[in-house]
């Protein structure tokens, strides 16, 4: 098959933003490929090579491509450049070159699709010294064979951006018209796609075997399932009254979601996107590995940046540190991860996304070991209005983006690839920045664990009420500290200890140690959110709530001159709250 | 028993320089008449011919037809340090899947080198018919070339009866350097019809710079807006081709 036939299409498909218009351009393309290499058109067509899972990506450098324009059609790379400034799109300038290319060759061979998937194959694979010289060359090896239209599109593909606009289920929609006589199959076949996360594999069965093909496709450890998804609501009476009135909630942790698949004692670990990212996290392969009482499974967790002094949750920015090739081993000491189990979708030869919610928890429960580092995801079941947004407030205010509403019915199966009302998250709609310091006064503490035994691990900090001349908790305060500052806490609050509460502290939170309200030091956070446990401005804002700071941090600024009573106030935090409260843009 | 000993290694290093100019994996055939090897570059604008009969060896054995396929970059590499007048062997370790190379001078060295799996694909030899053809002091060839390469990225091939001309326009300034049928470097000089063509120069400096090393005469072919043709002569009847596709203006 030449290579142009493809293209005509991708030609015909960005002439067009009608979905129905693109399958059909879509079947004609299926059937006219020959069975042998379907998937490759498949991926190719994706802009891919390989399925994502299997973590090879073509993205060349635009200068890289540059590179092979200039050789391949004998302008210079300055004037190549040039009119990649001017035009922006660099399958543009591939096509414009190649169109007016003066470097003739001695032969001409028809580029078939063959030639231009191994040569994109070898240049997405070619790794190490004199790696980049023989991109440059293989590529310009197929440009200079090339016409100007499959030009502008090989150089897309291997640059990474293709984007044809063409979505996975279009291309089902598309091999079932083809294989199957009607697209009324393609539930069939994205049952068969959710399972394997391999739009070519599906293509290949369908094409050789039409449904026969896929009927027997199961969850295999080792290929990621596409995940399924969530709906979102910021009601909780209407999420309520969706998932049938009783429902459980989990905390929605702000990490990175990961399709864990452990294969005896091997793991691998899928993104959302199903990209594997194994190599990201060592630490959560080996939690998984060694509390996972399973010889295969595939769990679904969420991984979050914890403070390795305190064990508090970090925002997911923190998390990010870690995506990056070199210095996995220094990453995984300054950002290290704890796993918060939620989901079962298979284990010992068992597949459990057909069960419902409840039978796949207590399965999960009873196949994962808890320790420090790797837990069940925190959840409740309930039916109780209040008590869900207490546990959001709860949630929000632990570090968690919200609440992941879940049915509990007889039929709440694990739908891998779907979004639906089955799942239902719950954000929170407003926010309010905390964008100055604040000084607040230490009340009481707690004791620290590990690098921080013989210390304190966090302080509990409070503001001052004038009216009733109270000191009312706003946060718990670990982070910001340097092993210095640590290291003098102790003296500097051992003549302030006493055996209870100070009577003129207001706390809910029972600390190890209580101290005389003196110290001030100066606070940074991330924002103002409603809590469940501290007392500053309760019962203000909403019956039941406090409010406090999330995401706390000390500056490194202990305001000396400041007395206790000099502190912010609560009212000064209720201000502060009111004029930062924003709508979240989703 | 596969055995080849060539008397000078300089010229085994200089023939492998010459052919690196243009690919990265050199497969040779090789039958016991003697060694070839052609090859093009992967976005098909250059290619080169080689030939080398069994009687330029000092010893050649070669019962069967044979392909060698090497990393020419790596054995250049092994080739680095080796000295003028040392002699080398070459021979086949076929059970380890080896090339091996032994350089005997002073005292006797031996490397070796993994064989890689040869291509198959065979390369024609391109059906050109020249009206130009000039054979000329391969060094005054190079240096017009590097004179010309100081302001372009191309250079014009001009031939009429009277002279060759090769010249470059450049931002900074041009370079024109002509041959005359009767000047000093001039060997040979047939010119049937007037003939023009441009070609890259990145190719051509490699080429000629390559070539050079094992040769002190050059022939160059070519028509106009077709292919040109370098030849050097070797000694004992071998032969060192390039052929380059020109630029369109």
């Amino acid at each position: 098959m030449e290579y142009s036939s493809i293209v005509e299409v991708y030609e015909e498909i960005s002439s067009t933003t009608k979905r129905l218009e693109i399958t059909e351009y879509l079947r004609r393309l299926f059937e006219k490929t020959p069975k042998e290499i379907i998937d490759k058109v498949v991926y190719l067509t994706q802009g891919k090579l390989y399925p994502d899972y299997y973590g090879i990506e073509l993205g060349i450098a635009e200068k890289l491509a540059v590179k092979a324009i200039a050789l391949a059609s004998g302008a210079t790379e300055k004037s190549v450049a040039e009119e990649l400034n001017r035009l922006g799109d660099i399958g543009e300038v591939a096509s414009l070159f190649i169109g007016k290319k003066s470097q003739v060759t001695l032969f001409r061979e028809p580029l078939t699709v063959k030639r231009v998937y191994e040569t994109l194959d070898k240049i997405a694979k070619a790794t190490g010294e004199g790696s980049q010289d023989l991109k440059i060359k293989l590529l310009s090896s197929l440009l200079s064979d090339a016409t100007p239209a499959e030009a502008k599109y090989i150089v897309r593909t291997v640059t990474g951006r293709l984007r044809l606009g063409v979505a996975d289920m279009t291309i089902l929609d598309g091999l079932a018209e083809a294989f199957c006589g009607s697209k009324d199959f393609r539930p069939e076949l994205e049952r068969a796609y959710n399972l394997t996360s391999d739009l070519g594999m599906v293509a290949k069965a369908v094409s050789e075997k039409g449904l026969e093909g896929i009927k027997n496709f199961r969850i295999s450890v080792g290929k990621p399932i596409r995940p399924m998804l969530a709906e979102r609501l910021s009601s909780v009476e209407e999420i309520l009254l969706k998932v049938g009135g009783r429902c459980v909630a989990e905390y929605k942790y702000d990490g990175e979601r990961l399709q864990a698949h452990k294969i005896q004692d091997k793991v691998l670990l899928f993104s959302r996107r199903l990209e594997n990212i194994t190599h990201h996290y060592p630490d959560a392969c080996e939690l998984i590995k060694s509390n996972v009482k399973a010889s295969e499974a595939i769990v679904e967790c969420e991984c979050v940046a914890v403070n390795v002094d305190t064990g508090e949750m970090m925002p997911f920015q923190e998390l990010m540190h870690r995506r990056r090739k070199y210095d996995i081993e220094e990453a995984m000491k300054l950002y290290p991860v704890s796993l918060f189990m939620f989901d079962l979708l298979y284990v010992d030869g068992e597949d459990y996304t057909v069960k419902p919610y409840l039978e796949r928890r207590k399965r999960l429960e009873e196949i994962v070991e808890e320790s420090e580092r790797i837990k069940l995801s925190k959840a409740i079941i309930t039916s109780d209005i209040k008590e869900l947004e207490k546990f959001f407030e709860e949630a929000v205010e632990a570090g968690c983006e919200g609440l992941m509403i879940k049915s509990v019915s007889p039929d709440s199966i694990y739908k891998a690839g779907a979004r639906g009302w089955l799942w239902i998250k719950y954000k929170r709609d407003y926010q309010a920045l905390l964008t100055d310091t604040v000084d607040l006064v230490a009340v009481g503490a707690f004791h620290g664990r590990g690098k921080r035994a013989g210390t304190y691990g966090a302080l509990l900090m409070a503001v001052y009420d004038k009216k009733n001349d109270v000191f009312k908790t706003v946060c718990k305060l670990g982070s910001g500290f340097t092993d210095e500052d640590l290291a003098k806490l102790p003296t500097m609050f051992k003549e302030l200890i006493i055996p209870h509460k100070h009577p003129r502290v207001d706390s809910e939170v029972e600390a190890d140690v209580w101290f005389v309200p003196k110290i001030v030091l100066e606070v940074i956070g991330a924002e103002i959110t409603l809590s469940p446990i501290h007392t500053a401005c309760k019962n203000i804002v909403r019956e039941g709530s406090g409010l406090a700071i999330r995401f706390p941090r000390f500056t490194g600024k202990y305001r000396d001159d400041k007395a206790a009573e000099d502190a912010t106030t609560e009212e000064e935090i209720l201000e502060m709250y009111q004029r930062q409260l924003k709508k979240i843009e989703a | 028993m596969f055995k080849i000993v060539i008397p000078d290694s300089k010229t085994w290093k200089n023939l492998m320089n010459a052919i690196s100019t243009l690919i990265e994996e050199a497969s040779f055939d090789v039958t016991p008449e003697g060694m070839k090897l052609r090859a093009m570059d992967p976005s098909h604008v250059a290619m080169v011919d080689f030939e080398y009969p069994k009687t330029a060896f000092q010893e050649y054995e070669c019962p069967e037809p044979t392909k060698l396929c090497v990393n020419i970059g790596d054995m250049l590499k092994l080739l680095k340090r080796v000295e003028a007048g040392e002699s080398l062997e070459l021979s086949l370790d076929k059970a380890a899947g080896r090339l091996s190379m032994k350089i005997s001078g002073k005292y006797t060295r031996r490397f070796s080198l993994p064989l890689l799996q040869p291509s198959t694909t065979e390369i024609p030899t391109p059906k050109i018919s020249f009206d130009a053809r000039v054979k000329l002091d391969a060094d005054s060839l190079s240096d017009a070339i590097a004179d010309i390469a100081t302001v372009s990225e191309q250079v014009k091939f001009e031939a009429n009866p009277e002279k060759l001309t090769l010249s470059g326009v450049g931002e900074t300034g041009n370079v024109t350097i002509d041959f005359e049928k009767d000047s000093s470097s001039v060997i040979e000089f047939q010119v049937q019809q007037e003939s023009k063509a441009l070609y890259g120069i990145s190719f051509l400096e490699d080429m000629i710079k390559a070539g050079k090393a094992s040769s002190k005469i050059s022939t160059i072919e070519f028509s106009t807006d077709k292919p040109v043709k370098i030849d050097f002569e070797l000694p004992l009847q071998g032969k060192l081709t390039y052929y380059l596709a020109p630029r369109i203006e």
